[in-house]
């Protein structure tokens, strides 16, 4: 253990005292989408692309980040008011250095995130009484387990050596979060709020702490056991600066809010969807990151 | 009741950090001259469009040598940032050792430069005459000669400072010269003479670089310049040096080709301005 330790020391001795560590981070993760609705659990398989342009004023460093992750999702019921959601997320994604166009890729499993929720209100189940306005609020919280891969070789000429364009974050992150739900006839809105405390990782970098934010509206057309459900929202992302070594790096962090578009298929036990999530204001890594638009889609079957 | 007030903090919430996120910052921004800041300029040595890592890692030049780096430190001195207006802010008597071995001494702490917004930069690679002949009591710090240990930065035989140096192995270089093919190229001369013996050149060269961003000091704002480096540009600038036949450089008088070219190696990547 010593050994480790004296390595990590000279590791951190390496490391420059500041650092350009702008770069798309693709470690938001466990965000939600509209879920399937019903008290029935799922599995299914994300996929999601999303992409930043960095360093948008260097001449040499400026660089185009595209983030591929394929994601196995699932949500669980062990008691009646019970959920318990996993994601298990694999990235095939790259850097390009704008300048040279050389590609440096970056591939394999990233951070896994598992999920409680208790749903503390259900006018579904509640009572018996027919509500005009059905609303459900799941109370919940988590663990992002530092599965991916966060180590990198300053000394490595094929290493991108940035703690944001690693599979993982290399920390166990705490997740807090409210999930809420009202339906009145085929109109429903959905909201959710997702705040993830960060700690500090082997190598002594500490992302800053995370809040999502989002909110949409969906309408619910039926045609006999088929269903299709489009839905608009505005999705916000919110970071802290990150620390190295116990200095703030000014470069991360910020905001930026998305507009999204989407739809939901329903057939049978079958859920396709794809959302189409477009920025509409950011400001992020002090106007250094610019993030474009993201595409997610996914294949779910519940159970 | 209990769900509907649950309810109604929470979309208060979230409609709050919506407002909250997309407000735009609107201030007027007014150059205080009476008010100062520090710059930082940042020095990341690199090798063409590689980083610089010292040790095994192989880079090729452009006679086609393959080679890799063991050392490469410099003098920087003679820092001076002309504003918009221009006017020249000069730092006299700061000199600095940029080493590929200290990650700290790659970072130069310019300090109280008045507010204002910077359009150029100069610094001089080397140590200017009039210091390396101050006594040498006045010559500490980085500039203390006994100071170097086995990285040695002056010739106490003739010519003073040793301005730049780089050395490592290459294949091309011939045997004969080094049997383990070594390279060392060692560049001074401050153009005086070492106790009354002959003037040696002057291989003193000033760098001058545009901020391709402006360097905006404010009292809020300690601006950050990131110069680019590439190593590559000693062997490969106006001169075309190959490492078969410039090898061994430990004098000034044939020095001054590779100040020429080292000349050219200094790019401004990018400035940050951000706010404290």
């Amino acid at each position: 253990m010593k050994t480790y330790h004296l390595f990590y020391f000279f590791l951190l001795l390496t490391i420059p005292v500041q650092a350009c560590d702008l770069c798309g981070c693709s470690n938001g993760g466990s965000f939600f989408g509209i879920l399937p609705q019903g008290h029935r659990g799922f599995m299914g398989v994300r996929y999601r692309y999303n992409s930043y342009h960095s360093h948008l004023n260097s001449l040499n460093l400026s660089s185009h980040e595209q983030f591929r992750t394929a994601e196995l999702w699932g949500r669980f019921y062990p008691a009646k008011r019970l959920q318990v959601m996993a994601f298990v997320p694999y990235q095939f994604s790259r850097q390009t250095i704008l300048k040279t166009g050389e590609t440096i890729p970056l591939r394999g499993l990233s951070d896994v995130t598992a999920l409680a929720h208790y749903n503390l209100i259900n006018t579904f189940m509640d009572d018996s009484v027919v509500h005009t306005v059905n609303h459900s609020l799941l109370v919940g919280g988590g663990v992002k387990l530092p599965t991916g891969r966060y180590r990198y070789d300053e000394n490595s000429l094929s290493d991108v050596a940035n703690p944001n364009f690693q599979l993982g974050t290399g920390s166990t992150d705490w997740i807090g979060n409210l999930i809420y739900t009202a339906r009145y006839k085929n109109w429903g809105m959905n909201a959710d709020v997702s705040y993830r405390v960060t700690s500090t990782n082997p190598n002594g970098y500490r992302f800053g702490n995370r809040l999502n934010t989002s909110a949409s509206v969906f309408y619910l057309a039926s045609m006999g056991s088929k269903s299709i459900m489009p839905n608009a929202g505005v999705f916000v992302e919110q970071a802290g600066h990150d620390i190295r070594s116990g200095e703030v790096n000014k470069q991360t962090g910020g905001y930026a809010t998305y507009l999204n578009l989407g739809a939901e298929l329903y057939l049978n036990k079958l859920n396709l969807g794809v959302s189409y999530r477009k920025p509409v204001s950011q400001f992020l890594s002090e106007g250094e990151l610019q993030a474009n638009a993201q595409l997610t889609t996914h294949i779910t079957f519940l159970f | 009741m209990i769900t509907n007030s649950v309810v109604r903090i929470f979309l208060l919430a979230l409609v709050t950090s919506a407002t909250f996120v997309s407000c735009k910052k609107t201030e007027e921004d007014v150059i205080d001259p009476d008010t100062k800041n520090s710059v930082t300029v940042e020095f990341e040595n690199r090798v063409g469009d590689q980083k610089l890592i010292l040790g095994t890692t192989p880079y090729k030049n452009a006679s086609g040598e393959s080679f890799s780096l063991t050392a490469l430190n410099y003098f920087v001195s003679n820092i001076s940032l002309k504003n918009e207006n221009g006017t020249v802010q000069k730092f006299p008597n700061q000199y600095f050792l940029v080493k590929q071995t200290d990650a700290k001494s790659k970072l130069i702490t310019l300090k109280d430069v008045p507010s204002g917004n910077y359009t150029e930069m100069s610094f001089m690679i080397g140590v200017d005459s009039l210091k390396s002949v101050s006594p040498v009591t006045e010559r500490t710090g980085v500039l203390d000669p006994t100071s170097y240990g086995d990285d040695g930065m002056y010739w106490s035989w003739n010519s003073g400072y040793i301005f730049l140096k780089i050395e490592g192995t290459s294949v091309a270089v011939p045997k004969t010269v080094n049997a383990n093919q070594n390279f060392a190229i060692h560049v001074g001369g401050y153009g005086g003479g070492w106790n009354g013996s002959a003037k040696t050149v002057n291989n003193l060269r000033t760098i001058t670089v545009p901020l391709t961003t402006k360097a905006t000091v404010r009292a809020n704002i300690a601006p950050e310049v990131h110069l680019f480096v590439d190593a590559l540009k000693i062997f490969d600038g106006p001169n075309k040096l190959s490492l078969a036949t410039t090898n061994s450089v430990h004098s000034p008088a044939v020095a001054t080709p590779v100040a020429e070219n080292y000349k050219t190696m200094f790019q401004v990547d990018h400035v940050h301005n951000n706010k404290q």
